[in-house]
């Protein structure tokens, strides 16, 4: 038995697992020797990229196009839509400018929809694959991602953005020659390369979050799905409500360390208002891309595109001033890696390595990356 | 696909709504918004006509001004700023962006600021191009709107050719005058200023005025430089409003200031013959943005309230 055993684990551990552990320790090795022991000095250093070549070389001209969006933006958009529009397209955060709604998008757990996500990638992905017809095509492919990562340069280069990139190009450069790769691993992968190449992303909160949410879509999202509750939510609702749930699973817990609170109608409104997410987006997007349009027309276009996101502020509003929306509470250390443990235990099972398609994630996870900037 | 076109157009049909009911109701209006640290105060006349005195910090008047405005149809007629401090004029900037404005309303004092140039580059543009009218110099004079009769009573002709060493003393402050309505609005003006408003009082240059007053804004958001209180005394008002933010870094509003209208309520009830709303209280009352949001007090002629 304890032979047969020792067998099947050595087999898993060449076959799967050994990279993996490989690259785990290099990426260890890689974060001691970057932050010379010192952890608490360099999880405080700021995560930045203003050294890298490309960015100090289309920065000005990216500059110059947000520059023109946030332009349109306000110019047909009252507050907090233009904010929304900007942070949900490009990913311009100007909330700072909007003290009190941010803490109603804090206060009901939807700030993570104001920020560029894998969502968003996955958008430029699919119009890429619709103008261009297939990725079949190493042109099409260079093409598809070189936009990919224009617009992940041009929507401030985040961690949830960076991450969702690549995850977008290794599915898609599968799909390129014929493979299918297991989601989990594309999403691990992603991540220790990502920290690989900057170790500071490991202590990035938008990093942990997003890496977070990802890997609760999926490993959990088939199990509510499957929920006798799931099924009584109206049929409308009920991707969100799922992804909602299945995402919060790992990451309230981070939410609670980091700010000590955690807000209980998140569910409940995200479910609620996401639909008006991908409309804002998908209308948005376009409206702000349509600059060429004379001023009267683009008033139409904007009364259209205010509608969802009207919506979407004035549910925000409503559900903020619910007393409980949120409750003090922060998890201990002890307490939160015994949450990890507890809750991925109960999940590791073989089937977890099973090979699912990339581009569905891609598509599920949409507005569900947190972020929290 | 279907479904989110039945919410779309639900939403479109609650905005439809929102906006019939924006349009309902013949009364005055004073909306001290809830902006945090800063002044915005938006008046509707009886016939809709709007008038937005600063902006606040930020973007939240804007934001504010949409529940107004639910078909995203921001027209301002007349949209003033008292002083170019960040606090008050940010959120005009923001406002100019989208919305129409008819009347531009502003002193061009000497100032160094990003948001100052910023509004005056916004303001020569909107100028120029004809879609609003600016008013580039108001000293001592009288606006009308809609009945509204808005009596310009500092910085004087005088004054204005002078170099403010501080800029709030420059703050546009105007009585408001409708039927018996009268209120007091002035900006940051600090002692300096009110006590000359206090010794023009005096001398009877303020004839419009009937005592007592109906609503008066403390100035500099309750800070103590910004109450004077024989002019407070004089004025007598109903209600006073402190337009506030939450936790301010500055400490407003001053304890002295509400240690003094604490010790001044009920202390005259004469006023209160008139107050027949359902809303209003008992004289000498005090609203704070900070903790009763925005306040709102409306006024038809013969009664008026606050919220």
């Amino acid at each position: 038995m304890v032979k047969c055993r020792s067998r099947f684990f050595s087999k898993q551990l060449l076959k799967h697992n050994l990279p993996f552990v490989l690259l785990v320790l290099l990426v260890l090795s890689r974060v001691s020797g970057f932050c010379e022991g010192d952890i608490k000095a360099c999880a405080e250093r700021p995560l930045e990229f203003n050294n890298l070549l490309i960015i100090q070389k289309i920065d000005p001209f990216l500059e110059r196009i947000r520059n023109k969006a946030i332009q349109r933006a306000r110019k047909y958009f009252p507050s907090p839509a233009s904010e929304l529009l900007l942070g949900m397209t490009i990913g311009v955060d100007h909330f700072k400018k909007l003290p009190q709604f941010k803490e109603m998008l804090l206060k009901t757990g939807t700030i993570h929809v104001v920020v560029v996500s894998g969502y968003n990638i996955s958008l430029v992905y699919s119009l890429m694959a619709a103008l261009l017809g297939s990725f079949y095509n190493r042109t099409k492919l260079l093409i598809g991602f070189s936009v990919a990562l224009f617009y992940a340069l041009l929507s401030g280069f985040d961690p949830p953005v960076i991450r969702s990139w690549i995850m977008g190009s290794i599915a898609y450069l599968g799909k390129y020659y014929g493979r299918s790769f297991p989601t989990l691993r594309v999403l691990i992968v992603s991540g220790l390369l990502m920290i690989l190449w900057q170790p500071l992303f490991s202590f990035s909160l938008s990093f942990q979050l997003s890496f977070c949410a990802t890997l609760s879509l999926i490993l959990f999202s088939d199990t509510i799905s499957k929920l006798s509750i799931t099924s009584k939510i109206p049929e409308f609702f009920r991707e969100d409500f799922t992804a909602t749930v299945a995402a919060q699973i790992l990451v309230w817990p981070l939410i609670s360390i980091y700010f000590g609170r955690v807000s209980i109608i998140s569910i409940l409104v995200n479910t609620l208002v996401l639909w008006t997410v991908p409309v804002a987006t998908v209308f948005g997007g376009a409206f702000l891309l349509l600059f060429f349009v004379g001023d009267f027309l683009s008033r139409i276009l904007a009364f259209f595109v205010y509608i969802p996101l009207g919506i979407f502020a004035n549910a925000i509003e409503l559900f903020s001033k619910v007393s409980f929306a949120q409750v003090e509470f922060q998890f201990s250390l002890v307490g939160f890696a015994v949450y990890y443990l507890v809750v991925l235990f109960m999940k590791v099972r073989p089937s977890l390595f099973a090979s699912l398609d990339v581009g569905e994630i891609m598509e599920k996870e949409g507005p569900i990356v947190a972020d929290v900037s | 696909m279907k479904t989110q076109i039945i919410f779309y157009t639900i939403a479109l049909f609650i905005k439809i709504l929102l906006f019939y009911n924006q349009s309902r109701g013949n009364y005055l209006e004073i909306a001290f918004l809830d902006v945090g640290q800063g002044d915005s105060i938006l008046i509707t006349t009886p016939s809709k006509k709007r008038v937005l005195i600063d902006g606040g910090a930020g973007f939240t008047a804007d934001r504010i001004l949409d529940s107004y405005f639910p078909l995203n149809n921001c027209h301002i007629d007349v949209l003033a700023l008292t002083h170019p401090h960040a606090d008050h004029i940010e959120g005009l900037n923001r406002v100019l962006d989208h919305c129409k404005v008819d009347y531009i309303v502003f002193n061009p004092v000497k100032y160094d600021s990003y948001l100052y140039d910023n509004w005056l580059s916004k303001v020569s543009e909107l100028g120029d191009s004809g879609k609003s009218k600016v008013i580039s110099r108001i000293d001592s004079e009288t606006l009308k709107i809609d009945g509204i009769t808005f009596h310009c009573v500092w910085p004087t002709a005088e004054a204005l050719e002078r170099r403010f060493s501080n800029i709030n003393n420059a703050s546009l402050t105007v009585f408001l005058d409708y039927g018996d309505f009268e209120a007091f609005l002035s900006g940051d003006a600090e002692t300096g200023v009110l006590e000359i408003i206090k010794e023009r009082l005096n001398e009877g240059a303020f004839w419009f005025i009937d005592y007592p007053l109906e609503v008066y804004k403390a100035s500099h958001h309750g800070a103590k430089n910004g109450l004077v209180k024989g002019l407070w005394t004089k004025l007598n008002p109903d209600v006073t409003v402190i337009s506030v933010g939450e936790d301010n870094k500055f400490g407003h509003p001053s304890s002295d200031v509400m240690d003094f209208f604490a010790t001044q309520k009920c202390t005259d009830l004469s006023g209160l013959e008139k107050l027949r709303s359902l809303f209003v209280t008992k004289k000498g009352l005090v609203k704070r943005t900070d903790v009763d949001g925005t306040v709102k007090i409306r006024y038809n002629l013969s009664q008026y309230g606050h919220n």
